[in-house]
């Protein structure tokens, strides 16, 4: 099998606040494959944004420090690269759309100036070839009328309509690689479903991979190929799509699918007991424990459970499979 | 069109804020002082000539009756006449005009050129060295009494260093170039006397960074303020994730944006360089509305004085109907 | 044991203003603007207004720290002298201003409506005119003099309490204790007192304190146009306006009383930011 196309490496980021320093990132891997979607699921707050956003390198430091681990993409580690570079290979190899459609568009100049000059950024185009090439992929996130969406200012334009502009601005280079942070989140069911829909023809059709960042395992359901399951700022577990519904290996991930509204056919809905834990001073050993239905004294809460493989595409991190089971 | 609309609304708001200006001002200059027709004739008149003002001013009428008398003659440009040299004010006020807008456009334009970039660095580099200068010096601004620092600035440049003219538009033997706008500047342009353009500037320089320097204090701190707000927005985000680089991010689409909140309250505190002009006028010999008011107070020119306090506030009012307009042009989502 | 609730928040607010650099710097600064104003009698050297023709316009030294005026008086013991004045300048315009606003805002926000609209208007009106230059027209209306200026500069700041006593009596009204009091048979001048009034204290403190430096500021270029403080008053505004025309040989004359007004105004400004931050219900927890 070839080389993933993202690989991210034990990645450790922290963020300074007032109350001292949150480990929002500790030592989080996961792959993304050529031509897949990967799903990245977890509550809010459990570092799921962060780590998407620090493959862009676009958290704010400060307060925010990447403090250890790789990201490899297409080989070369980002974190190394020089400013300049990073620079061209955002927008143009790696783009990234975002959860909020209403604040990620500029309020004060047109779609087609914004677009245009992520076209003009990475390729030297005239104003012509440049909104040649805006409204081809307006069409393809099947926006109708792109000329006059071109002429509109963004709270000209409906929730999904401006997502979608976001998709097309962040298409428009053909990358390799789509950064999707919750982009479904804040629209409504109907539109949700149309935006789902555009990003899994597009990805289909021009070979393109996709990290999705959501809480929806319903959407991941529907969309994804594999997911990464992340808790309080590690991932916990890896696997494919089905085998994450069928076969749950995870306590944290057996709780997430039982609370997925539909799932159980009767009774109550299920939600995990507790709370997520501080990222400033994270619980020893595993940060789950707390929580956990199984756990137990001992090796649960000193030694932090390391991610081994239960089936040929499936790791977990839980002290009820590490070897010999539990210490 | 909507734009157009909402130009119209905001001009329609400010008549009754004129209005208003006009009531208090009369009310100034008729109800405050025990006796108007002293005041407009002057302290050494006499007893009849007091008598016969208050006649031929209808000034022992009931208020009501004394104030559309007032705006009648504002509305055909009637200030009053000058106790000091019996000229309509209004004439007096326009001789002085050009002077005073040439002193404030002036400051203006180092305020602005000065003061938005150090906000924007201050910004970027917030609470580095550059911030922490910027703060200081804008604590300094708004507590440095323009009187005083005019003083400060003519002991150093003018007394010890001798770099810069102290006082007036001109040197004493110099005649003014042929006047087309009356500001000195664009007039010795015009006339291409390139000799006559240095002195006009030796002499403005100082006068426009002492009234400059409180309203500097002033737009260097909105745009930061702003700048560091808009700066957390996720359209910047979006910018720099799309591979913009940080020079477009700043000075395109954050700075535009940081504009918005930036001209309301440069507006506002244009209040602050109108009144400043009167300061800095005195202590340079400024000829202009400035000094001719505070002239006028030496010598309890009483009309001067109210004229020149009305065409300031309308003007001031007018100012910030055209931020308003300028407002409207800057956000698209005008929602009125 | 239990501390009166007033003085506990007091409390806290002074350990949180102990921790904030820029605070205890202004708060230095106008404690010692303070103490020179109270101890002035006991610290300057000599007396403020007596004449001492010998010693004319003499350079700072050993004898006058601050060197002599035209009239051979002593301007470091003016420049004291002149704290008491600008500081008490700064507080009665505060209390005059303070005091109007707040009735005025609280009657306006309470009662809300077309009294509300008026005043308001009214309030916007005041607002039309460049400070400075609409307090120096009633100065100049009323006659030259301290007091008059003090109220021509009260005058002009009084639609900034207005305004933000309104906005907080608008929304206090709102609460249900104030129905609650208004259905017990509690009078307007009650609820306003008891109710509205304290409710604005935290705000109102803050903007106090940031208007104080504007209010000497304002004084003093009243009084250096000749608006306000009449000679011999040892006014800091004042000093610079003899001072202006000993400027060329007599550097030290406009000088020091300047400074003074600098110092003072900075102490103000830089305490009253810090202020705002701490008793911000937003930052405070």
């Amino acid at each position: 099998m070839n080389a993933p196309l993202l690989d991210i490496r034990d990645l450790s980021v922290s963020f300074d606040t007032y109350q001292g320093r949150a480990r929002v990132l500790e030592k989080a891997s996961l792959t993304v494959n050529q031509g897949e979607i990967m799903g990245l699921v977890g509550e809010s707050g459990c570092g799921k944004s962060v780590l998407s956003r620090s493959v862009l390198r676009i958290i704010p430091t400060p307060p925010g420090s990447i403090d250890g681990g790789q990201i490899l993409f297409e080989g070369r580690d980002l974190l190394r690269l020089p400013q300049g570079e990073m620079r061209r290979l955002r927008g143009e190899r790696i783009s990234m759309i975002f959860q909020e459609p209403m604040n990620s568009l500029n309020p004060v100049f047109t779609v087609g100036n914004q677009m245009r000059e992520v076209v003009r950024a990475h390729r030297s185009a005239s104003r012509a070839e440049a909104t040649d090439a805006c409204l081809e992929m307006l069409d393809a996130v099947r926006l109708p009328e792109p000329r006059s969406v071109l002429r509109a200012f963004p709270h000209e334009l409906s929730g999904g309509m401006r997502q979608r502009v976001m998709i097309a601005m962040a298409l428009i280079c053909n990358p390799a690689l789509l950064l999707a942070d919750e982009p479904t989140t804040a629209l409504d069911v109907t539109v949700q479903g149309q935006i789902l829909a555009i990003l899994a023809e597009l990805a289909g059709r021009q070979g393109l991979s996709i990290l999705f960042v959501t809480h929806d395992m319903g959407v991941v359901a529907q969309l994804c190929h594999r997911v990464a399951v992340m808790y309080a700022g590690q991932v916990v577990e890896i696997a494919d799509v089905g085998s994450i519904f069928a076969r749950p290996a995870h306590p944290y991930t057996q709780g997430l699918i039982a609370s997925i509204p539909g799932r159980v056919s009767s009774g109550e809905l299920y939600a995990i007991p507790g709370s997520v834990p501080s990222p400033i001073e994270p619980p020893p050993g595993c940060r789950f424990r707390p929580r956990c239905p199984h756990a137990k004294g001992g090796g649960c809460s000193d030694v932090a459970p390391e991610m081994v493989r239960v089936a040929p595409d499936h790791s977990v991190a839980c002290h009820l499979f590490t070897s010999g089971g539990l210490p | 069109m909507r734009i157009l609309a909402y130009i119209i609304k905001r001009v329609l708001a400010a008549i009754p804020v004129l209005i208003g200006v006009s009531i208090l001002t009369f009310l100034i200059s008729h109800a405050i002082p025990g006796d108007p027709a002293r005041i407009i004739v002057g302290p050494k008149a006499s007893k009849e000539a007091v008598e016969a003002i208050r006649k031929e001013h209808g000034l022992d009428r009931p208020l009501p009756v004394q104030y559309v008398r007032y705006m009648t003659g504002l509305l055909q440009g009637d200030l009053g006449q000058s106790i000091r040299n019996h000229r309509p004010v209004t004439k007096d006020l326009a001789d002085f005009f050009p002077a005073t807008l040439e002193l404030t456009l002036a400051s203006l334009v180092l305020c602005l050129a000065v003061g938005i970039p150090l906000g924007i660095l201050a910004a970027v580099r917030r609470n580095r060295l550059a911030d922490h200068v910027a703060r200081v010096f804008s604590v300094i601004g708004v507590s440095t009494p323009v009187f005083w620092l005019g003083l400060m600035l003519l002991l150093l440049f003018y007394r010890n260093l001798g770099w810069l003219p102290g006082s007036g538009r001109l040197d004493i033997t110099s005649s003014p170039p042929a006047a087309v706008t009356g500001l000195y500047v664009i007039d010795a342009v015009l006339a291409r006397d390139w000799a006559l353009l240095k002195e006009v500037l030796s002499h403005l320089i100082l006068p426009a960074f002492c009234l400059s320097y409180v309203y500097l204090a002033v737009i260097t701190r909105i745009v930061r303020s702003s700048m560091i707000a808009v700066l957390g927005q996720d359209y910047i985000t979006t910018a720099r994730a799309n591979g913009l680089s940080a020079a477009r991010v700043v000075f395109k689409h954050a700075f535009k944006n940081s504009l918005i909140p930036t001209v309301t309250i440069a507006g506002l505190s244009l209040g602050e360089l109108l009144g400043g002009a009167i300061l800095t006028e005195t202590i340079f010999a400024w000829p202009g509305m400035g000094k001719y008011v505070v002239d006028s107070i030496n010598s309890l020119d009483f009309p001067a004085i109210m004229g020149f306090t009305l065409l300031a506030s309308t003007a001031y009012v007018v100012i910030n109907l055209g931020v308003d307009v300028l407002y409207a042009f800057l956000n698209p989502r005008i929602r009125y | 044991m239990a501390a009166h609730p007033f003085l506990r928040e007091l409390q806290l607010t002074l350990k949180i203003l102990s921790r904030n650099p820029s605070a205890v710097m202004g708060g230095v600064v106008i404690a010692a603007m303070v103490l020179l104003a109270v101890g002035a009698p006991l610290l300057a050297p000599h007396d403020p207004v007596k004449l001492s023709l010998g010693e004319r316009l003499m350079a700072p030294g050993a004898a006058h720290l601050f060197g002599t005026d035209e009239l051979g008086r002593d301007i470091f013991s003016r420049v004291l002298f002149g704290a008491r004045i600008s500081l008490s300048i700064g507080l009665l315009v505060i209390t005059v201003a303070g005091v109007t606003g707040a009735l005025i805002g609280a009657t306006s926000g309470y009662f809300g409506g077309k009294i509300d609209n008026v005043i308001m208007r009214l309030m916007d009106v005041i607002l039309s005119f460049p400070s400075l230059i609409l307090a120096l027209a009633l100065a100049a209306a009323m006659g030259p003099s301290l007091v008059n200026a003090i109220l021509a500069t009260a005058f002009v700041m009084i639609p900034k309490f207005a305004r933000l006593v309104r906005g907080e009596a608008l929304v206090v009204r709102e609460l249900p204790f104030v129905a609650a009091s208004r259905v017990a048979g509690a009078g307007h001048g009650f609820i306003i007192r008891r109710h509205i009034l304290p409710n604005c204290l935290n705000s109102a403190i803050v903007l106090a304190t940031l208007t104080l430096g504007d209010a000497i500021l304002i004084a003093a270029s009243l009084s250096f146009i000749g608006l306000g403080a009449q000679p011999p008053t040892p006014e800091w505004g004042a000093m610079i306006a003899s001072g202006r025309k000993f400027l060329m040989d007599q550097w030290w004359y406009a000088t020091f009383p300047g400074l003074f007004i600098l110092f003072t105004v900075i102490g103000f400004n830089i305490f009253g930011d810090a202020l705002r931050d701490v008793l911000d219900p937003r930052i405070r927890r």
